[in-house]
């Protein structure tokens, strides 16, 4: 795994070199979808949780925007003494 | 309840608070435009960086997002609670003053309490008050969108909303003539106008009426007796120092007021304000019924004077004495009947009395002037102790009063009037006075009336109750 190709660069040169037989091969494969389900489980899970931050956020925003607005636009009418 | 533009801060939830809820709308959506151009422009920063710029990017696009989506999702059920709650309280403070407002209107109805301009005479539901310390008019001091108990006065000065917190107690003003009004503006008045014909001795009874009143029967149970109008109570008192100086009023045409008001209070009692009106002994001009006209809706009893001497058949009976002192008695040139037809047709026209109707008041009938050839012996209180002692049963002195007065009137061919009294007037009572105590006869002894209360009294304890109970206070 030296730098460059990196752990995928190795598996895909395994793979595609033929030398790990028919069951390695096979063997391989299966390790490189799983690996590709957790990165994308990972991806997902890790965008999800980002989207929600930012929706979160967003709510907030808008929240502190409307008591803003009230704050800033609610006052009882004022008297001339 | 009102389109009058008082000078008194709105409730807010009538005014105020749909402006302020539009611009909470507005500046909401302002800001979370401006909020979500902030992430995206973020977002567009962070994007091109390394993975860890990207995941923020993507925060803050679903930041902006949600800004955008949920914002406006957020602030319109917002602002739908925010409407509703205005709402509410704009029904509970509309439903709130027009309670207090009708029970007000209702209460002050019951009590018979309405202001009365002692100048004009108008009746008015409310008066023009003023705000103590700007002086600003408040012309709709009534529980209303500017507050149910209380308003505040632009100046910030607060104000009672309603007599049951002592509005009376501000300033107010007539909205008719703007003339100040007294701090009875809330009170029940009594209006009594005092007819008869020219020279039938009206002013002397006023005058006399209300010495009485105030100098002999309020001092013995407790009420006080003032004039409110500063200058008639001057002239009042100029008047009685004549009196008591042996001179006598001049006719109606003086100084002194056709309308007098007399307010009679104690402490911790409501009081009264006490209309007495003098018309023109020469009867109704359109002025004149103009004027009435204002009482119409207060009206608590009439007082219809009879100069005995402007009768043909007692004039015939005094005929030898009678022009030895015509110059003093100064007899009425009209008819009694002509005196009392007048009054019908200026109740018929100005009074809303309908022809041929009954006068729904009491009517004290008087014959004035007894002191004159002896005729108190026979009509004034002696002749009632007399009959009173003389009767084998007890007998009510009022009732006496009543028949000799009245057998009197048919003696001397009166008869026609007296039915003509009792017919249009379900209560008549019948009195005789004199105003002045003697003739005038250029002496200083003063004058000094007697039985001149009585017809008064008559009406106001057959009118209103705070009298009834005065009277029956003092029965018992």
């Amino acid at each position: 795994m030296s730098k460059g190709r990196g752990f995928f660069g190795w598996l895909m040169f395994w793979i595609l070199s033929g030398q790990l037989g028919c069951i390695g091969t096979a063997i391989a494969l299966v390790v490189l979808a799983c690996i590709v389900y957790i990165a994308a489980q990972i991806a997902y899970q890790v965008g999800r949780v980002l989207l929600i931050i930012g929706l979160l956020f967003g709510a907030g925003i808008t929240m502190r925007n409307y008591a803003l607005a009230l704050y800033h636009n609610i006052k009882p009418e004022k008297v001339t003494p | 309840m009102s389109k009058v533009l008082d000078p008194a801060i709105r409730s807010y939830f009538f005014g105020k608070g749909y402006t302020d809820l539009r611009a909470v709308i507005v500046d909401t959506w302002r800001r979370n435009l401006a909020s979500a151009q902030n992430e995206l422009t973020a977002m567009r920063g962070l994007w091109p960086r390394s993975w860890t710029g990207k995941g923020l990017a993507l925060v803050r696009a679903a930041a902006a997002t949600s800004v955008l989506v949920f914002g406006t999702a957020f602030f319109l059920v917002a602002s739908a609670l925010h409407v509703t709650i205005l709402m509410t309280f704009f029904l509970l403070v509309y439903l709130g003053f027009t309670l207090v407002y009708l029970t007000e209107r209702a209460y002050l109805a019951w009590k018979g309490f309405f202001p009365v301009c002692p100048d004009c005479h108008s009746k008015n539901p409310l008066a023009e008050y003023f705000c103590p310390k700007c002086g600003s008019v408040h012309r709709q001091l009534i529980p209303s969108s500017y507050g149910i108990l209380y308003r505040t006065c632009k100046c910030g000065q607060k104000l009672p909303a309603t007599f049951f917190l002592h509005r009376g107690q501000l300033p107010a003003a007539c909205p008719d003539c703007k003339r100040m009004l007294g701090d009875l503006i809330e009170v029940r008045k009594i209006f009594v106008p005092v007819f008869g014909g020219p020279a039938v001795g009206k002013s002397s009874f006023l005058l006399t009426v209300l010495r009485e009143l105030k100098e002999h029967w309020a001092p013995k149970r407790g009420f006080a007796v003032t004039f409110p109008d500063s200058g008639v109570d001057s002239e009042i008192h100029r008047a009685w120092q004549g009196l008591a100086k042996g001179l006598p009023p001049a006719k109606t045409v003086t100084n002194l007021p056709r309308a007098i008001n007399a307010q009679v209070d104690r402490s911790g009692q409501e009081g009264r304000l006490l209309y007495l009106y003098d018309p023109a002994g020469e009867a109704f001009s359109e002025t004149e019924g103009l004027q009435l006209h204002k009482y119409q809706d207060y009206l608590s009893g009439l007082v219809f004077l009879i100069d005995p001497f402007a009768v043909p058949e007692v004039r015939d009976i005094y005929a030898d004495r009678l022009a030895k002192v015509e110059s003093a008695l100064k007899p009425s040139q009209l008819p009694a009947e002509d005196a009392f037809a007048r009054v019908l047709i200026g109740m018929e026209e100005h009074f809303g009395l309908q022809k041929g109707g009954r006068l729904k008041v009491p009517l004290a009938v008087v014959i004035t002037k007894i002191d004159a050839f002896g005729l108190e012996q026979r009509l004034g209180e002696p002749a009632v102790q007399a009959r009173l002692r003389s009767s084998p049963t007890p007998e009510d002195p009022e009732a006496v009063r009543n028949q000799l007065v009245r057998d009197q009137l048919v003696r001397w061919g009166l008869s026609d009037i007296v039915h003509q009294l009792e017919t249009r007037c379900p209560k008549v009572g019948y009195f005789a006075c004199t105003s002045l105590g003697r003739m005038p006869d250029g002496t200083a002894q003063p004058f000094e009336g007697r039985g001149v209360l009585e017809p008064l009294l008559w009406i106001l304890e057959t009118s209103d109750a705070m009298f009834r109970a005065e009277r029956r206070k003092q029965a018992a």
